[in-house]
């Protein structure tokens, strides 16, 4: 007897989740994996999400410190918790946040039951994604200054930061185009309703013992900080007043009316053998053109600075020397248009199933060939202005019950080397509801981890009818 | 399927039940930022000839005027905790000398005058060093300097009848106290 499973998703969840998403990949069973993978397999018939509570992601890793190194209620004065944060840690170490606000989700297969026309799915979601280094040579001089560093170049390259707000509109399309090969892809469209981006900063100040003058000392600038839809909210030399900031306005220009980009997802899966899968996707490779109230701040120059010295040839040599340093190492301005690359996610796995199915109603396997457990390894890899994010995971799922799939993983990441999490998939009646939780091990103690997440929702799903 | 309810019941209790060390965020008053930044101050390099040339015999004293508003503003009048000033003189020429460093502020009044005598030179190369600290009240009189003096004279009788020079070095260590 045909079996009709037929749900409706409501997607509530909140809370943080990974932002490799390293439970969701290729987690089939639920939706919001075309994001991760257009090319996932899936085998819905069509399912769609309750705008705005259909899923909120939050993620914060800080690989330098944790809340517990510097606001642990103790003993400990707060600037030797704060000199020895400084102290351990390096230019390398991030600190990043990235949350996703979904406001529609939804997706439908076309074309009757046993047709190969592909699955068409598309949404509105917000990001908010900001990646900043340690400015470790900035911070030591601001915190003790120079006195004690003689001879050290203090590298103001080290301001390394991009923030920004978008909008993403998107559709995605995948197809079976073999009995092996599945092939998806995704286009969107980004709205950033701000964006700062300074990287790639050259820039020195050094102090070191001088031949003439007691200390020879230099300064070295070429600088650069970009910024798009924020200039309003600031006092500028244009003799414009200042836009008193609106949270409404930030949120209807985060859809409509930013700076405006394309980007693309793409993925495959490819199954050689009915246990064995190969997965691999690309998630958004693009750019925005960023022209929106735009305000560039540009730093150059060098500088000797010998003091403030006598020759005595004249009764009043008036030189004013920290007027010649401003001069000679000055900040201009420009609106000048400038394009950003989205951080590009790459994921690639390898998964082997095995325990076959049985087949309902009988003692025999399943013609289908499907498993219940599957193990797999999974890489990660984000872009930055330096070295990519990585994540590596081994996976093991496994379906207990049918329609109550488990997947536990131990993820190595940029962030902690001792990531274990667990995720649940499962279908209760009507309802598909899962839940991902990443780093258990630090719930014994939150204050010190250096990153936490936890995600889950509530899904009603309809499936292709089984004949 | 009760069974996995429970379980997702159970996980959403993990997350409210998991446990933090006691934080307190409110420790962020207790910044205060105390760096200490050293920096060239004045350096002149004069020999006889050009101090002869100057008149410094005929006159006595040879004067110059620098602009030197580095303290003027609401950062180092905030932040500033004490400055000092170091410097440090090697006096070749057989003459002893006399230098005031006078710090001037808008009106023209003479604010601080730092005398240093300058030995005559007597084989030792190791030169003089002298510092002059500002805590405190003293701190005011650097945040209304606007220009410094530099008076070199000859002491009492003194001639010039060697060939050598005179090299002043000098530099300060800035105090903070940010918060």
């Amino acid at each position: 007897m045909r079996k009709i499973q037929f749900v409706l998703i409501v997607l509530i969840h909140c809370l943080a989740s990974s932002q490799n998403k390293q439970l969701l990949y290729n987690f089939d069973a639920i939706p919001q994996s075309l994001l991760v993978n257009p090319a996932t397999a899936i085998e819905y018939k069509w399912h769609v999400g309750i705008p705005v509570l259909s899923g909120n992601y939050l993620t914060v890793g800080s690989s330098a410190f944790s809340a517990f190194d510097l606001f642990a209620k103790n003993t400990i004065d707060f600037n030797t918790k704060l000199s020895s944060v400084i102290s351990n840690a390096s230019d390398r170490d991030a600190l990043l946040v990235n949350e996703q606000v979904e406001i529609i989700n939804g997706g439908y297969k076309l074309g009757n039951f046993g047709e190969n026309r592909g699955y068409v799915s598309f949404g509105v979601y917000q990001e908010l994604d900001m990646l900043t280094y340690f400015p470790k040579d900035i911070a030591i001089l601001v915190l003790e200054g120079n006195k004690d560093h003689l001879g050290k170049y203090f590298d103001f390259g080290h301001l390394n930061t991009k923030a920004e707000l978008i909008g993403v509109y998107h559709v995605g399309y995948q197809k079976k185009v073999s009995e092996k090969l599945i092939l998806g892809a995704r286009i969107k469209l980004y709205n950033s309703a701000f964006n700062i981006t300074s990287t790639n900063n050259k820039a020195y100040l050094y102090t070191g013992p001088g031949t003439n003058t007691v200390y020879e000392q230099l300064i070295y600038a070429d600088m650069q900080a970009n910024t798009s839809g924020i200039s309003q909210y600031f006092n500028n030399n244009d003799g414009n007043t200042k836009t008193k900031v609106d949270p409404y306005k930030i949120a209807q220009k985060t859809f409509i009316g930013g700076s405006v980009g394309l980007g693309i997802d793409a993925g495959f899966t490819y199954i050689p053998k009915r246990n064995l899968q190969i997965a691999a996707s690309v998630i958004d490779l693009g750019f925005i053109n960023q022209n929106d109230n735009v305000k560039s701040y540009v730093l150059n120059g060098s500088y000797q600075y010998q003091g403030v010295n006598p020759n005595f040839e004249s009764s009043s040599t008036f030189e004013n020397v920290f007027e010649k340093i401003k001069d000679k190492i000055a900040v201009t301005e420009n609106d000048q248009s400038y394009m950003t690359w989205r951080p590009v996610k790459i994921n690639g796995s390898v998964q082997y199933s095995f325990g076959q199915k049985k087949s309902e109603g009988c003692d025999c396997t399943n013609s289908n060939g499907t498993y219940r457990n599957d193990i797999g390894a999974h890489l990660f890899l984000r872009t930055t202005p330096k070295m990519p994010i990585y994540a590596l995971t081994a996976y093991f799922k496994k379906e207990i019950l049918s329609k109550l799939q488990v997947k536990a993983a131990y993820t190595v990441d940029s962030f902690t080397s001792s990531n274990l999490g667990l995720g649940l998939s499962a279908q209760l009646g009507l309802f598909h509801f899962y839940v991902l939780a990443d780093n258990l091990l630090s719930y014994k103690d939150l204050s010190k981890s250096n990153e936490i997440s936890l995600q889950f929702g509530i899904n009603l799903v309809r499936y292709e009818k089984e004949e | 399927m009760y069974k996995s309810f429970i379980f997702f019941v159970f996980l959403i209790q993990l997350s409210l039940l998991s446990c933090s060390s006691p934080l307190d965020f409110n420790q962020t008053k207790d910044l205060v930022l105390k760096p200490v930044v050293t920096g060239n101050l004045s350096y002149f390099d004069i020999d006889n000839t050009k101090l002869i040339k100057l008149g410094i015999i005929d006159n006595q004293v040879i004067v110059d005027s620098i602009n030197f508003d580095l303290f003027k503003g609401q950062f180092f009048e905030k932040n500033l905790e004490k400055a000092v000033f170091v410097y440090e003189i090697k006096n070749k020429l057989n003459t002893s000398f006399t230098l005031e460093t006078q710090l001037i502020d808008q009106n023209k009044q003479t604010l601080k005058t730092i005398t240093i005598d300058v030995p005559a030179y007597n084989g030792n190369t190791n030169g003089i060093n002298q510092s002059e600290i500002f805590d405190k009240t003293a701190i005011d009189v650097l945040l209304k300097t606007v220009q410094i003096n530099y008076k070199l004279s000859l002491q009492t009788g003194q001639s010039i009848n060697n060939t050598g020079n005179l090299v002043f070095k000098s530099y300060a260590d800035l105090y903070f106290a940010i918060q």
